[in-house]
């Protein structure tokens, strides 16, 4: 019995002991559990947005070939019609050949009085147009030879000797910049061959320069946090506040390390002057240098109407001091929709000197932050602060420079919040400022 | 704003609200910490312990019927998740030095009672983890031994059998570590487990 008795009794200390003592997790574990609930969303707009990023691309990519397909076929039928036109193609005495180069076959059609007839029969052609053979051409010919293009890739090499035969290769160049120049028979071999622009090159209408681009840049970004003293024309300021500094000196924060990746879709204005509009996704960071203690109650006063209110959190970080340092994290996932214009200062078609400028809706995708407490000692979370809808403003410069068919761009870049990162519940006022390094790749769409 | 009460946090994390979730975190995690500390052997396995319990805690809640309290609900599933971690992580074999307990700084209040409560769960955590497990399951989670047999796989005289071992070991330290006197009448019985 005493036995029992005591059994029981010892259990019972146990579990009375057992129940007495308490422990405080550390931060990380909040922020696993809360990772662990939230990330679907998370994952969700990220899969949106990388589905936008990718469908812009492919359908960019689809307008680009199928207006080289169009080409093609204006290009075609314009052939078609040059056998009836009233065009000079060919002097009284002599041939002409008019190459005609497509996708899928070269043919060569010889004009003579205004008949037309091959000369070769079709070669079908696996990707190389270029396949044409030896054309020949009379000595006292001074014709305008035409070349059509199907399509846009350039030749295999395939040189031909100019006597009598012509370099297909610088032939095609000429055919694709346009106007054709006029073929001088008597050039020497190898020579350039110059084609006399006429009426006759008229059949292949210049494609005309496309006012559109799209582009697509990234940039490492590095994300400051300015903090502006509490709103005194609030009614409802937090009581029990003497710091009457600015608020950063009680503060540390450093600066980190985020990320910028978007694309836009510019219109030329004029050759100096463009206008953009694009999407853009924001990852912007900077860390708070805190003290972890047990956990305490902690405020916070709202700016609220009719009634002052106050949020009240448990948290574990103080400002001051505490136990041991800790680092927190202060993280912010942004949307953005960049309305901007940039102007060429100098430089030439190839090398460039430019500016530019953009206003940015931004849209908060999702925050991991921390807040200060009404009297500055602690730092608590609250989702529910966080401004959902903000605007940025850009500025930029940079050097862009073309190169087969594409314009890339390097410079350095600022961006500014132009609203605070919390409501205006909030006391304190937040701007993110961020530096970056732009490198962009942009294509004209034709 | 006034603290949210117990049905409105429950609400809250129904709809997946965070504020609500994190209400809730706040007033179980230290004394769930405490619970996996008691099985885990060191304070980052009781953290990870911590936060995959409670993951399952949010997860789950919408099972919880109001048959009980809230609390015991979350406790079964923070205990239950500490045995399968050690389980998974054959943990059970991992002997502890049972001389010297190992001195962890852990934050607390310096009131006395919580000061002996530190010591006597310290003293707990010096156990080797099989008894260790069958003692924290049985004389302060108040598993029975039948219970505790389907949880750990083994037999039911076996938990029996450990846990005397487990309690007379932890005797044995309490009163090495002058937290207990051992009792040579029950009047001195009382006396000791008074408070």
């Amino acid at each position: 019995m005493e036995r029992n008795f005591y059994n029981d009794e010892f259990e019972e200390f146990l579990k009375q002991k057992a129940d007495q003592y308490k422990l405080y997790p550390s931060e990380r574990v909040w922020s696993n559990v809360y990772s662990s609930l939230h990330n679907r969303k998370r994952w969700f707009t990220l899969g949106l947005l990388l589905l936008l990023i990718t469908s812009t691309l492919i359908v960019s990519r689809e307008i680009l070939l199928s207006n080289y397909a169009r080409v093609a076929q204006k290009v075609n039928e314009s052939i078609t019609q040059t056998s009836n036109s009233n065009k000079r193609l060919v002097s009284a005495n002599n041939e002409s050949p008019v190459i005609v180069l497509s996708a899928n076959k070269a043919s060569i059609n010889t004009l003579s009085n205004g008949r037309s007839s091959k000369q070769n029969n079709t070669t079908p052609n696996t990707g190389n147009i270029l396949n044409a053979g030896t054309i020949t051409i009379p000595e006292n010919a001074n014709e305008t030879t035409a070349l059509v293009i199907g399509n846009g890739s350039m030749p295999a090499e395939s040189e031909f000797d100019y006597t009598g035969r012509t370099n297909i290769r610088e032939a095609t160049r000429i055919a694709l910049a346009l106007p054709l120049p006029a073929i001088n028979s008597k050039k020497p071999k190898n020579s350039k061959p110059s084609v006399q622009n006429d009426d006759a090159a008229a059949n292949i209408n210049p494609a005309s320069k496309s006012k559109w681009s799209l582009q697509l840049y990234a940039s490492p970004i590095v994300s400051y946090r300015r903090l502006s003293n509490l709103n005194r024309n609030s009614k409802f300021v937090p009581v029990a506040i003497n710091f009457d500094n600015n608020i950063d000196d009680y503060v540390r924060h450093k600066p980190a390390i985020g990320f910028e990746l978007g694309t836009k879709v510019q219109y030329n204005l004029t050759n100096s002057l463009s206008l953009y509009v694009g999407a853009q996704l924001n990852y912007s960071r900077y860390y708070i240098d805190a003290y972890n203690y047990h956990t305490e109650k902690a405020s916070i006063a709202l700016n609220s109407f009719p009634v002052a209110d106050t949020v009240s959190k448990y948290t574990s970080i103080r400002n001051f001091e505490g136990y041991y340092p800790e680092q927190l994290q202060n993280q912010y996932f942004q949307l953005s929709m960049p309305i901007g214009a940039e102007l060429k200062l100098l430089g030439n078609r190839r090398l460039q000197l430019s500016i530019a400028g953009s206003i940015q809706p931004t849209y908060l995708i999702s925050s991991n932050s921390y807040l200060l407490s009404s009297d500055f000692k602690n730092y608590v979370q609250n989702p529910d602060l966080a401004r959902k809808f903000n605007v940025h403003t850009n500025f930029e410069a940079f050097v862009s420079y073309r190169i087969g068919g594409l314009k890339w761009q390097l410079g350095p870049q600022f961006r500014y919040q132009l609203l605070s990162s919390y409501t205006n519940e909030y006391a304190i006022r937040e701007y993110l400022t961020e530096f970056g390094f732009k490198l962009g790749v942009s294509k004209t769409i034709k | 704003m006034s603290p949210m009460t117990e049905e409105a946090i429950l609400q809250g994390c129904l709809q997946n609200n965070a504020v609500a979730q994190k209400e809730l975190y706040n007033r179980y995690s230290p004394k769930m910490l405490a619970v996996c500390y008691r099985f885990a052997h060191n304070r980052e396995d009781a953290e990870d312990m911590l936060q995959e319990g409670f993951i399952k805690v949010f997860s789950q809640i919408h099972t919880f019927r109001n048959q009980g309290a809230f609390e015991g609900w979350v406790r079964r599933i923070i205990v239950h998740t500490c045995i399968n971690n050690l389980k998974k992580n054959k943990k059970f074999n991992e002997s502890v030095d049972i001389i010297h307990a190992t001195a962890v700084q852990v934050r607390e209040e310096s009131v006395p009672s919580i000061v002996q409560a530190k010591q006597v769960v310290e003293c707990i955590r010096v156990l080797p983890i099989g008894y260790r497990t069958v003692l924290n399951l049985y004389a302060i989670e108040g598993y029975s031994h039948k219970e505790i047999a389907d949880m750990l796989d083994i037999e039911e005289s076996t938990s029996r059998s450990q846990y005397t071992r487990a309690k007379q070991m932890l005797e044995d330290i309490l009163v090495r570590k002058k937290i207990l006197q051992k009792p040579a009448r029950k009047i001195d019985i009382l006396a000791a487990f008074g408070g």
